[in-house]
C-alpha cells in the first residue's frame, strides 16, 4: 500500500500508467505523483508505450458500406440552428407564465410518447441493419465456399463424428480450406463451435469460431489457415464458450485427419 | 496537404466532406484497434460507426494543443471498445502467436514515416515479449481489466500480475525510448555535403 509520501513501486507505475489499478489504490497514488517529479517522469514514459500501443495496433479497412452508411447518418442528422436572437432585458427578466396546467401536462405526455416511439423505432432500424449484415456475411460466406468448391483439383475429405457430418474442401495449393457441415448439435446461448488446427507435435490451435444458422446447413465454415494445411495433422471442431477458448476445453465432436 | 486539425475543426463546423476524408484517413486504425480489442467483425464495425458520430457530435472537444489528433481519436475508440465489453461482459479468447489479421506485416519498410515505424516496431516488440508479460499487458490495456481481474482470470498471484507487467513495460519502454533516441539523432543530423 503506498502511501503520499513514499514512492509507488514501479510495479504500480506501470500498472498505473495501463489503467489496470483498483479504484481503492488510486487515490494515494495520484496524490503522490502531483508532488514526485521523479514519478512523473516514469509516468510518462510509461504513458508514452501506452499511448503507442493504441497506434501499434494493425490497421484494417473496415467494411466497405460503414463509410456510406455514416455519410447517410451525418446527412440526416445534421440540424438547422435557429438564428441566434438575443433577448431584451425586459424579456429576460419575465416570468415564464405558470397557466394552462393541463395543456401543458399534455404536451409533455406527448413528448414523451413521441420519444418512446422514436426509440422503438431506433431499435427496429438497429435489428433490421444487424440482420441484413448478417445475411450479407452469409452471402459471402456461400460465395467463398463456392468459388473453393469450383477450383479444378479442390480436394474433398469427408467428416464424421459423433455429432454431425460433412465435408472439408482444400484449394489444390492447400492455402485455403472450407468445413460443410450438417446435423450439428444445437448450441445453447452461451456455446460456439471451435475449429481447430491440430498439429502432429503440440497444442491444438484455433481456427475460427461458428455458431451456425438456425434451420440452414452446409453453410460453409472458412478455415483460418495459419500455415499450409499440410503442416498439420488433422482438424477438429468443439463445443467453446461463445467467445472462444485459447485451447479446447472439450472433446472434438468432429475430427479428419488429414 | 491539410491538417488534421484543420479537418477537425471543419468537422465540427459540419463540413461533411472533411469529416469524410478524417474517416478516410483514420478509419482503418479505428476499426484494426477494435478488431483487436473484441475481435469480433461486427462488433468492431458498431465500435467504428459510433466513434466516427462521436467525432461528428463532439469534434469541438479536440484541442490540438493538447496532442496530435490520432491518439486522441484512438482514445475514444480504446473507450467505446472497453465499454462494449464491459456492457457484454465478454471474456476474449487470449491473443494468438500467430495472428491471421497482422496487416502491419504487408506494409512496405521503405519510405515509412518516422512515427509509423515506430509504431509498427512497438507492435512487434509487443508481440515478442514473454508470453506471460504480452498477456498481462494485453488484458489490461486491450481488455480493460484491472490486475486483480487478470490475476483471477489467469490464476496468478496478484503480485506476479504487477512484476509480469513491470518487466514487460520496461522492455517495451526501453525499445520505445531507444526508438525515439534513433528519431532524434536522424534529426539531428548534420545535413548531407553537397560535392
Amino acid at each position: 500500500m503506498t502511501t503520499a509520501s513514499e514512492h509507488p513501486s514501479r510495479e504500480d507505475l506501470s500498472v498505473y500508467a495501463l489503467e489496470a489499478l483498483e479504484p481503492g489504490e488510486l487515490q494515494a497514488i495520484e496524490r503522490h505523483i502531483s508532488g514526485c517529479l521523479d514519478c512523473q517522469r516514469i509516468l510518462a514514459e510509461y504513458r508514452a508505450v501506452a499511448d503507442g500501443m493504441l497506434l501499434a495496433a494493425p490497421p484494417q479497412a473496415p467494411p466497405p458500406q460503414l463509410r456510406a452508411r455514416l455519410a447517410d447518418q451525418i446527412s440526416g442528422r445534421r440540424t438547422v440552428h435557429p438564428p441566434r436572437v438575443e433577448r431584451s432585458g425586459a424579456e429576460k427578466a419575465r416570468p415564464v407564465p405558470r397557466g394552462f396546467p393541463l395543456l401543458q401536462t399534455a404536451l409533455g405526455l406527448a413528448v414523451i410518447l413521441l420519444m418512446l416511439v422514436s426509440l422503438a423505432m431506433g431499435f427496429q432500424i438497429r435489428t433490421l441493419q444487424r440482420q441484413q449484415q448478417a445475411l450479407l456475411r452469409l452471402i459471402q460466406q456461400h460465395q467463398a465456399g463456392l468459388a473453393l468448391i469450383s477450383q479444378p483439383g479442390a480436394r474433398t475429405l469427408p467428416i464424421t463424428g459423433a455429432q454431425g457430418r460433412g465435408n472439408l474442401v482444400v484449394a489444390p495449393d492447400g492455402s485455403t480450406a472450407a468445413l460443410f457441415l450438417q446435423d450439428l448439435p444445437e448450441l445453447s446461448e452461451d456455446q460456439a463451435f471451435q475449429v481447430w488446427l491440430i498439429p502432429s507435435e503440440g497444442a491444438p490451435q484455433s481456427a475460427g469460431l461458428f455458431r451456425g444458422q438456425d434451420g440452414q446447413s452446409n453453410i460453409p465454415v472458412l478455415v483460418e489457415l495459419q500455415e499450409p494445411l499440410s503442416s498439420y495433422a488433422a482438424i477438429g471442431v468443439s463445443i467453446e464458450p461463445r467467445e472462444g477458448s485459447p485451447a479446447p476445453t472439450t472433446e472434438p465432436i468432429l475430427v479428419v485427419n488429414l | 496537404m491539410v491538417s488534421d486539425e484543420e479537418l477537425v475543426n471543419r468537422t465540427a463546423k459540419r463540413d461533411e466532406e472533411a469529416f469524410l476524408t478524417l474517416y478516410d484517413q483514420y478509419s482503418a486504425r479505428v476499426y484494426g484497434l477494435a478488431l483487436r480489442m473484441v475481435r469480433d467483425i461486427q462488433m468492431a464495425e458498431e465500435i467504428t460507426q459510433d466513434v466516427f458520430l462521436k467525432l461528428w457530435t463532439r469534434s469541438r472537444s479536440y484541442l490540438a494543443i493538447r496532442g496530435a489528433f490520432a491518439p486522441w481519436l484512438l482514445t475514444i475508440t480504446r473507450n467505446t471498445a472497453l465499454d462494449r465489453l464491459r456492457l457484454e461482459n465478454r471474456r476474449l479468447p487470449l491473443a494468438d502467436e500467430h495472428d491471421p489479421e497482422e496487416t502491419w506485416e504487408f506494409i512496405a519498410n521503405e519510405e515509412m514515416p518516422q512515427d509509423e515505424a515506430r509504431w509498427r516496431s512497438l507492435y512487434f516488440a509487443v508481440r515478442d515479449l514473454p508470453k506471460e508479460q504480452r498477456l498481462a499487458i494485453e488484458l489490461a490495456y486491450y481488455q480493460g481489466m484491472s490486475h486483480s481481474e487478470i490475476a483471477a482470470h489467469l490464476g496468478w498471484p496478484v503480485g506476479t500480475v504487477k512484476t509480469r507487467i513491470r518487466m514487460g513495460m520496461d522492455q517495451l519502454r526501453q525499445q520505445w525510448l531507444d526508438g525515439q533516441t534513433e528519431e532524434a539523432k536522424s534529426k539531428n543530423a548534420p545535413p548531407d555535403v553537397l560535392q
